[in-house]
């Protein structure tokens, strides 16, 4: 069992760093809050040392509120962002069964010539803290199956595990491939959205 | 004034194109006539995102991930077009 939810949570680098980088990626995502937020990325809050993120999926009507994260600067950037998923209402973390996309990603084809997709949120169990499974995100670098896979070889690299890397990542696999809603004959307050996967990224 | 426009396009001019790397716009004077990797390795430096192999990038327009030896002219992209330059995914997903 990983807990993600206590690591690095005390501030041991200089707070002026990290707080220094927040600020400097905060108003780069700022200088083009507009063009985001036509992408339906809108900005809920940006107090150091976090940054909350609504994500809509424009091309649907209504267009539903698919998910929103809190990206946390922490130890940044000795340490990578966190992701989290939160109830963008009251900031609670969300479980992974009330998190309604699972970032698939493309991954080849079946022996039926059928894509494959595979899931970035990753989870013990349905009532568990689910986190997105990519280098550059803090809960994938503490996980103990990518003791390999260090930060630092990442870090300073492209640019990934920025803020701007982030959202875009969260955007791609997150809401670019959704298509339709998919209403659930059985009376639950939970709908259910369709992907094309034609569309899901690689 | 359309034909002249067109006139100027088949000869080689040049566009702009605007690339969103991590967040960030970088504007780039293209000639219609080169390959798209071109900007995108003059992007790349400008924007100081050297230490990651050239193939590790991609470029998407409209969620379509567009052939970086392609012309530009034959990508058919308007004048300052947005294009989403960012880095491929790292492995992730099942089982960690």
């Amino acid at each position: 069992m990983v807990d993600n939810e206590v690591k690095s949570t005390v501030q041991t680098v200089d707070i002026e760093v990290s707080r220094k980088k927040f600020e400097d990626e905060l108003s780069i995502f700022l200088h083009r809050q507009d063009a985001h937020r036509e992408n339906g990325i809108i900005l809920l809050k940006a107090t150091f040392p976090d940054i909350e993120l609504l994500f809509i999926a424009k091309q649907l009507i209504p267009a539903p509120v698919v998910f929103s994260v809190r990206i946390n600067y922490t130890n940044y950037d000795l340490e990578p962002l966190s992701v989290s998923f939160i109830d963008p209402l009251t900031g609670d973390l969300l479980k992974a069964n009330r998190v309604l996309t699972h970032f698939n990603k493309k991954n080849g084809v079946d022996l039926n010539g059928n894509l494959i997709k595979q899931p970035l949120l990753q989870f013990e169990t349905p009532d568990g803290i689910p986190y997105l499974c990519i280098p550059g995100v803090r809960e994938y670098h503490n996980h103990p199956f990518h003791t390999g896979d260090s930060w630092m070889l990442h870090r300073k690299l492209g640019g990934e595990g920025s803020l701007g890397y982030l959202i875009d990542k969260l955007y791609d696999y997150g809401i670019s491939a959704i298509s339709t809603f998919n209403l659930p004959i059985i009376s639950i307050p939970m709908v259910q959205l369709g992907l094309d996967l034609n569309k899901l990224p690689e | 004034m359309k034909n002249e426009n067109a006139e100027e396009k088949s000869s080689g001019k040049k566009i702009t194109l605007v690339f969103i790397v991590n967040g960030e716009p970088f504007s780039a004077s293209v000639n219609i006539n080169s390959p798209l990797k071109s900007a995108v390795e003059k992007v790349l430096s400008e924007s100081e995102n050297t230490g990651r192999p050239f193939s590790d990038w991609q470029v998407k327009y409209n969620g379509q991930v567009l052939d970086l030896n392609s012309k530009v002219e034959d990508l058919h992209l308007p004048d300052k077009a947005d294009l989403l330059l960012s880095l491929k995914t790292g492995e992730g997903g099942i089982d960690g």
